[in-house]
């Protein structure tokens, strides 16, 4: 007999068995456990435990490297700035199937939401370690409005963005738990938290760009553009895309017994899809790039060691992706587009960790480095953000539509 | 630009209706609180070496604890120090190329500036421009971004990087709570070479262009403070380029605020037109495959 | 108003309720118009 509205009917322990342990006793599920990945993750937060813990009882300075003269480092950087384009994903392709109605997308759409959900959701988390008094995290929402700071739309845009993300995944959480009304909710809200999602989105990507409008000084010229807000926001649309490839590349490998011979067969298809996309956006930021230039005369700085890195970052990382990406859709070979993909992932990446670490603060005598325990920190919310969807995809309809409901 | 001229003449409008006493023709620049209160450093009297008495008074008046070396240890010029948790304001040496013997002193603290960047970036509003002049930070409301810090083209602010439960931004506060009580910031008061004179922002800058007029040859003619980022309270005299002594090089008269003012006019736009805008691609697509179902009847939705 | 960051503080908050408020009437206005379309098919 299959439980009705939900939890009541069954036991609190056969409810535990089945949804939370997929099926197995505990004894059986601690044993399977014990796999290399649950191992080297076991091993990461053993070690992200203990520097979370000196790092709230000890204070910021015990755990970074941070400086008067370079307050943000590696968990902006990467964490929160790398972190928020590489989610983006989660409305780009809800945006290209919802609003666009490219249907052929529909597979990725809850997967990409998923990335994006939990993407932000563990950028919160990295704010809450950089954060001098994460506590106050709702301050700007609650307490006290800085309407003229970029960094209040970025925290009300972040919050409400998160929240129209969930309502995006709820309905497989509420497939999960026979919560038919809930789904049924849910389901009707997908087109206005798309377009609502949309909408945020291209706000708040463009605004962790229009942070650096504030550093005309200490951001080295080839970097600093009364464009970056369009910087930002662009290479996150191709970010997020990208991701999506890189994602259901991993997810069709882990969890390929969950796929339907349906999805595996247009798999290809969709990757192929995707990385044209992804390759026409890279271009256009190409380009992007070089009308800043353009427009504050820099021409004259490319002949220098940072001139250097700008020319690698754009060239190299941007590019370079963008034609193996054309190329590969060309020779129709989706291997190839996973291949384009990562690499413009660790382009944009790269162009984050550029504006906000390297280039920043460029003529400055005390420059900043990340210490071990930064970068272990990070690996360790990287982990979990892993392990979340890992969790979740086991258990919730994510890679498969549910045989009870209908799309 | 297109996008600052429409805001000059919301400006105009805006501030002629409130009836707020700016120019009916939409400046950009606000000419400020007009009794605002500031302080003028002239370098060229500043003695520097066994001396550094603003430095311990700013600790004393601030409770900061005192120096750790005596201050007629010189050693400490070795090198150019920055503002610290400890150290509200520094004395910096920097040789005069065309006077070696004497080399200038510079003492450098929070510039109080008349639109600050901080008080710009700040998403809590937790540092504000007093109308006295001082520009004063709440902890009670800061949840330490630090995005103050990134802002300030001066690199003032500094952070308890150590304290775990109340790390606070710190900065020198040119003594506000002792302003208010009538009695002059504490750097003002001690210096035994008045090279820090206290007062009303616009009569010090008479003072300072009266200098520049009477002794030609000791001063540079700027006054340092008066137009950067868009004025500050903190006023500088000195004998050699600015740019040699420790200054920021390249900064314009631009107040901070007016640097994000575009993007920031941009988000109540996006906010605006984005709905109709995707409301309408969904309205589109989807009457696209409605068209093609009546048509095709293939039951394939859209296309690639 | 006496500098651009005051003046900033009070345009600012107007801005943003004048967008918030022109999203909400028309996300109403199009589930209301939308309604009556489909109800008039």
């Amino acid at each position: 007999m299959r439980a009705g509205v939900g939890v009541a009917r069954m036991t609190l322990g056969r409810w535990f068995s089945e949804k939370l342990l997929m099926g197995n006793s505990l004894r059986e599920y601690l044993r399977n456990q014990i796999t290399p990945f649950n191992i080297v993750a076991a091993v990461i937060l053993s070690v992200g435990l203990p520097i979370t813990w000196i790092r709230f009882t000890q204070g910021l300075g015990a755990a970074t490297n941070l400086s008067d003269t370079n307050p943000w480092g590696l968990w902006i950087g990467v964490d929160v700035l790398s972190g928020v384009a590489l989610a983006a994903g989660g409305f780009v392709i809800g945006t290209t199937v919802h609003l666009l109605g490219m249907k052929k997308y529909e597979p990725v759409v809850r997967p990409a939401v998923l990335t994006g959900f939990l993407g932000y959701f563990f950028v919160v988390v990295g704010l809450c370690y950089d954060l001098g008094r994460p506590w106050r995290l709702p301050y700007p929402m609650l307490v006290s409005y800085g309407v003229t700071s970029v960094m209040f739309l970025v925290g009300w845009h972040v919050a409400l963005y998160l929240s129209v993300q969930f309502v995006e995944y709820s309905p497989a959480l509420f497939e999960w738990l026979n919560m038919r009304k809930f789904r049924e909710w849910a389901m009707k809200l997908t087109i206005g938290a798309t377009i609502f999602g949309a909408i945020l989105s291209t706000l708040h990507q463009s605004a962790l760009g229009a942070l650096f409008l504030l550093t005309p000084g200490k951001l080295h010229p080839l970097w600093y553009s009364p464009f970056l807000p369009v910087f930002f926001f662009i290479s996150a649309i191709a970010a997020g895309i990208c991701m999506v490839i890189f994602e259901s590349m991993l997810s069709h490998q882990v969890f390929g017994r969950q796929v339907s011979q349906n999805d595996h067969e247009n798999f290809d298809e969709i990757t192929l899809g995707l990385g044209k996309a992804a390759s026409a956006v890279l271009f256009s930021y190409f380009c992007l790039k070089w009308v800043g230039v353009a427009h504050d005369n820099r021409w004259a700085l490319l002949d220098s060691s940072l001139g250097l890195l700008f020319l690698i970052e754009v060239f190299g990382f941007v590019l370079a992706p963008s034609l193996l990406l054309f190329w590969a859709t060309r020779l129709n070979n989706a291997t190839v587009v996973r291949l384009g993909a990562t690499w413009a992932v660790l382009g944009i990446i790269l162009n984050r960790v550029n504006v906000s670490m390297v280039a920043l603060n460029w003529n400055r005598p005390d420059r900043y480095s990340p210490q071990w325990m930064e970068l272990a920190v990070t690996i360790t919310i990287i982990t979990l953000g892993v392990l979340t969807f890992r969790f979740i995809v086991n258990r919730m309809p994510i890679l498969y539509r549910h045989r009870d409901f209908e799309y | 630009m297109k996008m600052d001229r429409r805001q000059f003449l919301k400006i105009g409008t805006t501030a002629a209706l409130a009836g707020a006493a700016s120019n009916a023709e939409g400046e950009e620049y606000f000419p400020g609180w007009p009794d605002r209160l500031g302080i003028l450093t002239d370098t060229t009297l500043c003695i520097g070496a066994n001396c550094r008495k603003c430095e311990e008074a700013c600790k004393k008046a601030n409770d900061l604890p005192p120096h750790t070396t005596p201050l007629n240890d010189n050693s400490v010029f070795d090198r150019i120090r920055r503002t610290d948790p400890q150290n509200f304001t520094v004395v910096n040496r920097y040789p005069d190329p065309e006077n070696p013997e004497n080399p200038i002193y510079v003492k450098f603290q929070c510039m109080h500036c008349n639109e600050p960047a901080c008080a710009s970036a700040c998403l809590v509003k937790a540092f504000a421009k007093t109308s006295e002049g001082p520009v004063i930070y709440n902890k009670d409301i800061c949840i330490g971004c630090r995005y103050c810090m990134v802002a300030c083209p001066f690199y003032i602010p500094t952070y308890d990087y150590f304290r775990p439960y109340d790390p606070q931004v710190r900065k020198c506060t040119m003594c506000y709570s002792r302003i208010k009580e009538g009695k002059i910031p504490a750097c003002a008061e001690v210096c035994p070479k008045e090279a820090i004179t206290f007062g009303k922002r616009e009569v010090l800058i008479n003072l300072a262009r009266e200098k520049i007029r009477n002794h030609p040859e000791r001063y540079t003619p700027h006054i340092y403070g008066e137009h950067e980022v868009g004025g500050t309270s903190w006023l500088y005299l000195a004998g050699a380029e600015f740019a040699d002594i420790g200054f920021p090089k390249d900064l314009t008269e631009t107040p901070y605020p007016a640097l994000t003012r575009g993007f920031l006019g941009a988000v109540p736009l996006v906010l605006t037109i984005w709905p109709v805008f995707l409301v309408g691609l969904y309205k589109f697509s989807n009457r696209r495959g409605e068209i093609s179902k009546n048509v095709g009847g293939s039951g394939r939705r859209g296309e690639e | 108003m006496h500098t651009l960051h005051d003046f900033m503080m009070l345009t600012k908050g107007h801005e943003y309720l004048i967008a918030v408020g022109a999203m909400l009437l028309f996300t109403m206005f199009w589930l209301l118009l939308d309604r009556e379309h489909k109800s008039d098919k």
